[in-house]
Parts: structure tokens; C-alpha cells; sequence
């Protein structure tokens, strides 16, 4: 498809119709009477007189100067052919979701950045940054990729690609090579950035404070279907940090369901800083393994935020170093409760500066069409000189 | 069936006497005058009618110049007679001018280049005292006498519409109309393009001098002058008729040799026939022609 760079130059196209037309009505001939037309020969004897009206010089010129103008205006050649695909990861990590001072999230500000690339120049594929499996084609990601959730940040160098783009709201201290950079960047934003069931730590975007818990304690469910030690521990941690226990919308899961599950082995040991337990062992790949059964190599106990899952039914007590096993269980009930969506990290309300652009955008259009920009404009300009010459040799001691 | 031929718009219809015509027309009439009467005596008077040639009597009319009573005649046979001269012999001009479409055309126009010719001729004959006529159409001819207004002339002539309703060319006039015996002079103005020498064969007799004065356009005469190399489509003016130009070009050469002969046919077969000739352009001024047309052989 052809399309202009300065359409506006399409305009003196108006002018050269001016002309024509002007040299096209000089041409009619005039009607004129004659009393004694009878002596005036016939088309026939002589031959029509009024074949040529507009010289042929003229038209020469005329279409030279068109073929200025259409040159002038910059022709461009598009290719019908598909766009080029370009991979988006999307940085899901709870700073996109904040919430700026001069109003929408840094998830906007950095798609509102991504538009003003792009122009809507190529395809694009959106790919979660901490969930590269998670994939979207379109224009933009789903909104539900911009929940405030505890998701990390990506992996960048894990996608340093050509024609790929990191989506994020800061810039990265270490610029990619291959893949370009869309940041939108945004204010630090105040909040909590930690909190328990009696204190909670709070940025105010320069500093962090200590305070007491404005929101009350945090919930702790247990879900231990039998005896446990383990599950004794863990209502005695929640009670020693304050925590109640209550099985709505709790900060911490701890549960406790290696006895259901089918195909355990028996007789595992789960040894760690000096205790041991023995137990069987149900398989499951659920979150991060705290500690692994042996000779099985499964996990015992795996975490994640605000959950923690035993696969371990326990037989007979532990033995060993029993305040040690203590310690080491709190450790991971402390680190895995969640202390809410609102408390945010201070490395992500810290402000993430002006944003940018890093990459160049250049081979969006591809180099093929910028040849055809050169070659057109250059096969006008050469018909503009050679119809310019061509009306000069037709016209006659230089008039037209 | 086809569409009717549509009629062309004549760039010059009316006529449109000069500003200072009637002081032109007075001072021509004066030399005319002078001349007549040298020539007269020269014995050259059989045309104007100012001579004394005795050709029978009439019965006086009361009221007549009682110096011009035959009182000879008186004493001899008790009745009042008039001696009869040539002049009276030959008391009326008639005129025929050309009021056809193609007289429409031309700058200034054919047709106000004739009716200023036919003007300046009546004045000349009022002079002289002879009866005037003119005829510009198949109706009746507009006559003066001498001493009737000359305005009633200008009047009439400033009427007259080329193509217009009652008009007519020459040679239909002479189809139609037959001159009375004591017409001397018949003038015929007019582009003669569709005139014969056989239309005017008919009117001559004995004793009538006849004058052709053609009148064209001075893109008529001369078109790669007057157009200066422009296209052109030339229209009839009687008729829808279109024919392509250039002038100068090819066309306009074979139109200035066909246009040529033809002229030269009619000085050839009017000299034959003893008739007066002249052509011109309607911008010559009048006086030039007028004089040319009175003057004897």
C-alpha cells in the first residue's frame, strides 16, 4: 500500500490542475462568425487543425512537476506482509500494582510508555515475566496480570532476546544487550512494608518506621486432622506471636496432609540440625521443600507465602535436639506467614525514577521498507528530471 | 430526426452611428455639392440632374415657382404648362441595404458600416433634391424628400436589425421588387455573398446608373492579420455551418486565394456590365466609398 510521508505536499497537485485547466481552456478554440465561411475549406481538404491545443512540451512539463510534487511527498511503500512479532515480559511484581501519586498504577504508566514505542507497529506476545508459561497475544496484557499479588520480579537475563521487550517501571541497573526496555516508571510509594500481630514497619518513601499494628492480630489455621508434635508446635508459635487462630481468611496455612495422601512410604527419617523424626512420607511437589524425607528424597515439609504443607505422619516423638527443632519450625512459620496484600516491600515502594526507553526501535519497520522509500522517491525524482528535459527538447526556442 | 440548427449570437446587429456622424455627413454633402456643380459645368450633370435639358412639359400645380411656368406654351394654348427637365427626369435614388444575419458581424459592424454608406448617399440626393428610398427588407422602402427631416433618416436607419424580423439580402429584394422607371441611381450595399450578377441584370434600362458597393468584415478580408494566429471555429452566421481554423494557416491561404477571385470575378463582370464596384472593410470611413459611388464613369 502505498502511502505518503508529507501528505500535505499532495496539495500542490491543486496548482499543476490549475494550469492544465487554464491551458486547456486557452485551447478550445474561440467562436468566431465568417459571412463568407463558404470559401473557408472543409476539415477534409485541410485537414483538423485543432488536434494538438495544449502543446506537447507543456504536457511534458506538466507532468514533471507532478512527478516533483509526488516525490516531495514522500511515497512509502508498505508491505502487506505480517508484522513482526514481538515478545513482551511482563514484570508482575507487586510494584507494578502501586498505586502513583498522579493517579493510575506504574502496570498503566509503563503499557502507556509500550504504546508510544511501538505506534502499533508490530504484534505483540505478552509473557509473564515470573510465570513465562503464562502467554497473551494482543496489544496489551489481561488486566488480571496487574493484581497486587506476592509475585516476583523476572528473571531478566533469562530473556535478553532480539526482538524481545522487558515491561517493567524501573530501569534495570544492568542494561540488557539483545532485548529493549520499557519502563514507566513512578513515585516511591508509602505503606507498610511488614507487619506481625503487634507491629508492623512502615515506609513513608524516604525512611522506615517501627509502629504498632494497626490492623490487628493475624489469623493462624492449623489444619492437623490427629495428634501431631508439629501441629503442637505450631498453635504454640502463633500463641507466643499473638496470632489467633481461626480458619477464615488466614495469614498462615499449616497443613497437615501427608496422612491422606495415597502411596506414602513408611518408615522415613527427616533429620535437620540435631533432631530427627520418623514417619511416613506422602509424594508431593507443592511450593519450596524445607526439608526432605530420607532415603525417599521427597519433601517432608514445603512452604510458600502464607502456607505451609506437612507430608510427614509422624511416628513415635522426635528425637534429638528437640529446642532446636522448635526454633528451626518457628523460623519457618515466621517466614512463611503472609502479613497481608498491603504490606509491600520497601525495595517495592521505593520510587522508581522517570522510567524510559533503553534499545533502539528502528528495524520495526524493517530495512526492506526503508530501501523502498529511497527507490521510489528516487524513481520520481528521476521521472521529474526526465520529463523536465523531454519538455524542453519538444518546446519550441523555449517557449511552451 | 434532427435537432433544428441553433442560431448564432451576431456580435453587431444594431447599428451604431458614429458620435459625430451627422457632422461627417453634412461637410461630405457640401464637397459632394461642389463637386456636382463643377462637373455640371462641364456639362457632366446627366446623373445629378442640375442641368437645364429640356425633355417635355407637365401640367403646373398649384403653388409650383411661377418662373418655371412655360409661358410661351400659356399664350399659345391657353393651359398651364411646365418645362420638364432632366432632373426631374430622374428625381429618385433607391437603395437596397443588405440587413441579412450575415451583416451582423465585424468590428465595427458590416451592417453599420452599410446604413452609414446609405446615409451619406440619401443626404447627398436630399442635396441635390431628388427623392430618396431605401429598402432593407421585403416591406415597403422608407422614402425622403427634400427638405423632410434628416433625423427621420438617422432614425430609421439606427432601426434596422440584422437577421432580425422582415430582414432580407439583396438579391431577395431584387427578386421581389421591381424599381419604378424613374429610378436613376440603384445603390446596393450589402456583403453580396449570396449575390449574382444575374440578380441585378434585370434592373438595368437606360438612363440608371447602378453601383455595388460590398461591405466585409475585416476578419472577412484579411483573418491571419485580424486573429493573429489563433484557433478559431468558424461559424455561418445564417445557418449552424462550423469549420475548424487557424489563422495563418493552411485553411486561411486557400481562404484568402477562393476570397480573392471571387472579388476579382465581380470587378471583371460589373466593369462588363457598366455597373460601379467597390469593396472594403467596414472600419473605412464611409467618406471614401460614398465618393467612389457617385462618381460618373
Amino acid at each position: 500500500m502505498l502511502v505518503w510521508e508529507r501528505p500535505l505536499a499532495l496539495w500542490l497537485l491543486g496548482l499543476l490542475l490549475i494550469v492544465l485547466l487554464r491551458s486547456l481552456q486557452r485551447g478550445v478554440p474561440a467562436g468566431r462568425l465568417l459571412g463568407t465561411l463558404r470559401f473557408w475549406p472543409a476539415r477534409e481538404v485541410v485537414g483538423d487543425e485543432h488536434q494538438r491545443q495544449v502543446p506537447p512540451a507543456r504536457w511534458a512539463l506538466l507532468a514533471a512537476m507532478g512527478s516533483a510534487v509526488l516525490g516531495l511527498a514522500g511515497p512509502v511503500w508498505q508491505q502487506a506482509s505480517p508484522r513482526p512479532v514481538w515478545r513482551v515480559i511482563v514484570d508482575r511484581s507487586p510494584s507494578m500494582a502501586l498505586a502513583t501519586e498522579s493517579g493510575g498504577s506504574r502496570w498503566v504508566r509503563a503499557l502507556e510508555a509500550l504504546d508510544d514505542a511501538l505506534e502499533g507497529q508490530v504484534a505483540l506476545v505478552f509473557v509473564a515475566g515470573d510465570a513465562p508459561e503464562l502467554q497473551h497475544d494482543g496489544q496489551h496484557p489481561p488486566d488480571a496480570w496487574a493484581s497486587l499479588t506476592a509475585r516476583s520480579e523476572p528473571d531478566w537475563p533469562r530473556f535478553d532476546h532480539a526482538q524481545t521487550i522487558w515491561l517493567t517501571d524501573r530501569l534495570p541497573t544492568q542494561p540488557p544487550v539483545h532485548a529493549c526496555v520499557v519502563a514507566g516508571g513512578g513515585d516511591a510509594v508509602p505503606g507498610v512494608v511488614s507487619r506481625d500481630s503487634e507491629w508492623e514497619l512502615v515506609s513513608d518513601g524516604e525512611a522506615e518506621i517501627l509502629r504498632a499494628a494497626t490492623g490487628g492480630p493475624l489469623g493462624v489455621e492449623v489444619r492437623a486432622p490427629g495428634s501431631s508434635q508439629l501441629a503442637a508446635l505450631a498453635r504454640l508459635w502463633a500463641e507466643s506471636r499473638g496470632h489467633h487462630l481461626t480458619s477464615e481468611s488466614p495469614a498462615l496455612l499449616v497443613d497437615f496432609i501427608g496422612a491422606h495422601t495415597e502411596g506414602a512410604l513408611e518408615s522415613q527419617r527427616v533429620a535437620r540440625g540435631g533432631w530427627s523424626l520418623r514417619g511416613s512420607v506422602a509424594p508431593s511437589a507443592v511450593g519450596r521443600a524445607w526439608v526432605l524425607a530420607q532415603p525417599s528424597g521427597w519433601p517432608a515439609v514445603s512452604w510458600q507465602p502464607g502456607r505451609v504443607d506437612v507430608f510427614l505422619l509422624e511416628e513415635g516423638l522426635p528425637q534429638g535436639n528437640l529446642a532446636g527443632l522448635a526454633q528451626a519450625f518457628g523460623d519457618l512459620l515466621d517466614r512463611a506467614v503472609a502479613p497481608g496484600p498491603e504490606a509491600i516491600s520497601s525495595a517495592e515502594r521505593a520510587g522508581a525514577g522517570e522510567g524510559g526507553v533503553l534499545g533502539t526501535f528502528d528495524d520495526l519497520r524493517g530495512e526492506e521498507s526503508s530501501s523502498n522509500q529511497r527507490l521510489l522517491k528516487a524513481v520520481f525524482a528521476g521521472l521529474a528530471g526526465g520529463l523536465g528535459l523531454l519538455a524542453l527538447a519538444l518546446s519550441r526556442n523555449g517557449r511552451l | 430526426m434532427g435537432a433544428a440548427p441553433k442560431k448564432p449570437v451576431l456580435p453587431a446587429p444594431r447599428v451604431e452611428l458614429p458620435h459625430d456622424y451627422v457632422r461627417r455627413l453634412e461637410r461630405l454633402v457640401l464637397q459632394l455639392a461642389a463637386q456636382g456643380e463643377r462637373r455640371e459645368g462641364l456639362g457632366q450633370a446627366h446623373l445629378l440632374g442640375a442641368g437645364e435639358e429640356f425633355i417635355g412639359h407637365r401640367p403646373y400645380r398649384e403653388g409650383e415657382d411661377l418662373r418655371r411656368l412655360d409661358w410661351g406654351l400659356l399664350a399659345r394654348s391657353d393651359q398651364a404648362f411646365v418645362r420638364r427637365t432632366r432632373r426631374e427626369a430622374a428625381p429618385v435614388w433607391s437603395l437596397l441595404l443588405d440587413t441579412s444575419a450575415s451583416m451582423g458581424i465585424g468590428s465595427p459592424g458590416k451592417l453599420s458600416q452599410g446604413a452609414q454608406l446609405a446615409g451619406a448617399i440619401m443626404a447627398a440626393g436630399l442635396r441635390r433634391g431628388v427623392r430618396v428610398q431605401l429598402k432593407s427588407g421585403l416591406g415597403p422602402a422608407f422614402s425622403l424628400r427634400r427638405g423632410q427631416s434628416l433625423g427621420l433618416l438617422l432614425s430609421h436607419l439606427e432601426s434596422l436589425d440584422a437577421g432580425g424580423e422582415g430582414s432580407a439580402s439583396p438579391e431577395e429584394m431584387l427578386a421581389s421588387w421591381r424599381p419604378a422607371r424613374e429610378v436613376g441611381l440603384l445603390v446596393v450595399i450589402g456583403d453580396c455573398v449570396g449575390l449574382g450578377l444575374s440578380d441585378l441584370k434585370p434592373h438595368q434600362r437606360p438612363g440608371r446608373r447602378m453601383v455595388l458597393l460590398q461591405v466585409l468584415a475585416p476578419e472577412e478580408l484579411d483573418p491571419a492579420a485580424q486573429l493573429a494566429g489563433a484557433a478559431v471555429h468558424w461559424f455561418d452566421p445564417e445557418g449552424a455551418e462550423e469549420r475548424p481554423g487557424r489563422a495563418p494557416g493552411e485553411a486561411a491561404s486557400v481562404y484568402e486565394r477562393r476570397l480573392e477571385s471571387w472579388l476579382e470575378g465581380w470587378e471583371r463582370s460589373t466593369r462588363s456590365r457598366g455597373i460601379g464596384w467597390s469593396v472594403g472593410a467596414s472600419d473605412v470611413p464611409f467618406e471614401e466609398r460614398v465618393a467612389l459611388a457617385l462618381e460618373a464613369r
